[in-house]
């Protein structure tokens, strides 16, 4: 056994207070530990949310990108067939006027 | 031994680890409070300490292989504590050991629980102008009265060279003490 002298003292009751103490502090710190782990979930949960989040966003955007590029093409092909009839048609007047005045 | 081996089946079960562990609070906390008070000298350090180590206890009780007695086991986890708490308070004050010893010194007198007089305070000034291994051991053996096999496990060292600074350490207390110029006035 320990061997206490009587200068040393301790508060009344301390050793009958302190397992409340001490189960209250235990406690507290898996209290904490698990809402440290919680927190941690939740982080990760943010992150894959963040993740999905971005990833359907790049997604819709490159869909709408396809898209709206496909219309410029089709409507180049457009304005294209559109130039070469007008150009096929200048140049079909120009010959027959050529030929008219040739006749002339 | 059988009812160390016994409470160590019972902490091991979860069915009756709870009672198990209120047990080893009964049966340590009383020695391991004056065991860590006798190296820190204040009370309301020793308070933090005796709770950081039985929280350390209930925390690390899984990996406990039970090659030493759990006597020994709570009292490593305690002596490691006090001496991590001093070194961080050192290391929070930016002191040396020397003027950490003053401290506490300084501390012990204004401690509402210390009612010590000169005498005693002499001693513990004693105590604290020895080396750390010399004054470890003389606190467990005449404080304690743990048995020098049983410090030999605590701070995992021969009983042989636990005994010689014992004695060293006694010598020294007592020189310290006789030729105290205060003592004789």
């Amino acid at each position: 056994m320990n061997k206490q002298n009587d200068s040393f003292k301790i508060p009344d009751n301390y050793f009958k207070d302190f397992e409340e103490r001490l189960s209250k502090k235990i406690s507290v710190e898996s209290m904490s530990s698990k809402s440290k782990t919680i927190s941690l979930i939740n982080k990760k949960k943010i992150k894959y949310t963040y993740f999905i989040a971005a990833s359907l966003l790049l997604f819709l955007g490159i869909s709408y990108f396809f898209k709206t590029n496909q219309k410029d093409f089709d409507n180049n092909d457009e304005l294209l067939a559109v130039f070469i009839d007008d150009a096929y048609i200048d140049e079909y007047l120009d010959n027959y006027l050529i030929d008219s005045l040739n006749e002339d | 031994l059988k009812k160390e081996k016994h409470l160590l089946k019972l902490l091991k079960k979860d069915s009756s680890s709870e009672k198990a562990f209120k047990l080893l609070l009964e049966l340590y906390q009383e020695q391991l409070y004056w065991h860590i008070r006798k190296i820190v000298l204040i009370h309301e350090d020793s308070n933090d300490i005796l709770q950081n180590t039985f929280i350390k206890a209930f925390k690390y009780l899984g990996n406990f292989k039970g090659n030493s007695s759990i006597k020994t086991w709570m009292y490593r986890i305690a002596y490691n504590e006090s001496i991590d708490y001093l070194n961080n308070k050192k290391k929070h004050l930016q002191i040396s050991s020397q003027e950490l010893n003053n401290k506490i010194l300084q501390d012990l007198q204004e401690d509402i629980y210390f009612e010590g007089d000169a005498i005693e305070l002499l001693l513990q000034k004693a105590l604290l102008s020895l080396p750390n291994k010399q004054r470890t051991v003389f606190r467990m053996r005449y404080y304690d009265d743990l048995k020098f096999k049983e410090i030999a496990e605590v701070l995992k060292t021969s009983e042989g060279s636990l005994k010689a600074s014992y004695h060293i350490a006694a010598k020294k207390i007592a020189a310290f003490v006789t030729n105290d110029p205060n003592l004789l006035t």
